[in-house]
């Protein structure tokens, strides 16, 4: 019992060690302003691709490498306003709003942690690494379809009104949102690292149990 | 766990088959995870299992201020024993200076349920179940206390950053790891009883 509980720990000292490096690194403005760049990039992309009745863009916040601003307006008012501008001559007026998102919170804390548990699996380098891209692809989806989400909630909300979604599938986004907290998202993370770097063989291996065949 | 240092793979591991275009190696990914997919089936149908508990009426109107009312007492207790003249006011531990306000997510019920739900789909005995979750529920709460008092403290004397750093990935994915870790001691506990069961 002794020498499992000392391997545990070893294992549980190794991970806080290479979890605490890679938070820490994150932590530096420079290296946070640049994976935050890294997810607005293909994110804007994709939420552009998912609701093209919005106008939408993704922005950092100078300074706070943990923000992503969300500036959106109606693309209809937008057309509505250009028109007016055009027939009085005037400057055009989007009504635009924002809302802001905790990157750290929604992607990169969670990912650190993935690619931590990743890195100390016992599985070959070649694994190690199919498996970080494979895992961080399906979670960089799991979270943009939270985004999803609470943009769908929030474009149907009456003073946006962009979207005009029908109560069963608004009712159905809510719910699946107010379940979607840090716990599912940490649970997300385990189930994606028991997929891709557990085998039959390594299972066993790691209860110490002998495979007859 | 131990031999993740030198990340290779153990030489009696067979290399799957290659060579056989891609339904072969479909098979080969299917039969090298079946008991893991197995597993992963079970362990998200419990953890399904509990979030509707967990979000259900009976828990968010009965049982939870009770519960983390509880939480607060306790780790109120440890705060006094470190000298901390604090208070409880229904989920919140208060001080003169500082209030930390326990709520749906801190009260570590979901880190508690990513053991028992390991403990329960593993092929062990019930009586070795019974034990692991009254060890391991037992120690998780008690960190769980732990963890409420040292981020009352750590509000108190870092800044509100610092706070949210220990709370979401110290307090929140640590205290998961630490779940996890205990559940694989458990399951390497149960195995070895099971190994000297089978050969006495």
């Amino acid at each position: 019992m002794r020498s499992i509980l000392t391997a545990g720990l070893k294992y549980f000292l190794w991970f806080l060690l290479l979890y605490g490096a890679l938070t820490a690194v994150s932590l530096i403005p420079q290296v946070g302003a640049a994976c935050n760049a890294m997810y607005r990039q293909p994110t804007e992309w994709l939420l552009k691709g998912l609701f093209p009745k919005a106008y939408l863009h993704l922005k950092a916040r100078p300074g706070d490498a943990d923000a992503i601003v969300v500036e959106y307006a109606s693309k209809e008012k937008i057309a509505q306003a250009q028109m007016e501008a055009r027939t009085s001559g005037g400057q055009v007026q989007i009504p635009g709003k924002i809302t802001d998102m905790k990157f750290y919170n929604m992607f990169l804390s969670f990912h650190l942690f993935f690619v931590a548990l990743m890195l100390l699996s016992p599985i070959t380098w070649k694994e190690k690494l199919t498996g970080i891209v494979i895992g961080s692809v399906l979670f960089y989806l799991f979270t943009v379809f939270r985004i999803s989400l609470s943009l769908i909630v929030l474009f149907n909300q009456p003073d946006v009104a962009i979207y005009q979604t029908g109560a069963f599938w608004l009712n159905t986004s809510k719910s699946i949102l107010y379940f979607l907290t840090l716990g599912v998202k940490v649970l997300v993370v385990l189930l994606l690292w028991v997929l891709l770097a557990f085998r039959k063989q390594n299972w066993k291996e790691l209860l110490q149990v002998k495979d007859k065949g | 766990m131990s031999s993740s240092k030198n990340g290779k793979g153990s030489p009696a591991r067979k290399k799957p088959n290659t060579s056989s275009g891609p339904v072969n190696q479909l098979k080969d990914w299917f039969r090298t995870r079946n008991p893991i997919l197995k597993f992963l089936l079970g362990f998200a149908g419990c953890m399904a299992l509990f979030y509707i508990f967990y979000y259900s009426p009976l828990y968010r109107n009965y049982l939870e201020l009770p519960f983390l009312n509880f939480q607060a007492h306790a780790g109120n207790f440890f705060l006094h024993l470190l000298g901390y003249d604090t208070a409880v006011a229904d989920a919140a531990i208060a001080g003169s200076e500082f209030t930390v306000n326990i709520k749906n997510g801190c009260d570590g019920l979901e880190a508690m349920a990513i053991f028992a739900s390991g403990i329960v789909i593993f092929p062990a005995a019930v009586r070795y179940k019974l034990t692991g979750l009254a060890w391991g529920l037992g120690a998780l709460l008690i960190l769980n206390f732990l963890r409420i008092a040292g981020l009352y403290l750590a509000g108190l004397y870092f800044s509100k950053t610092v706070f949210d750093i220990l709370h979401i990935q110290g307090g929140f994915i640590l205290f998961t790891m630490i779940s996890v870790l205990l559940w694989f001691v458990w399951m390497n506990w149960s195995a070895k009883k099971i190994r000297e069961a089978g050969n006495a």
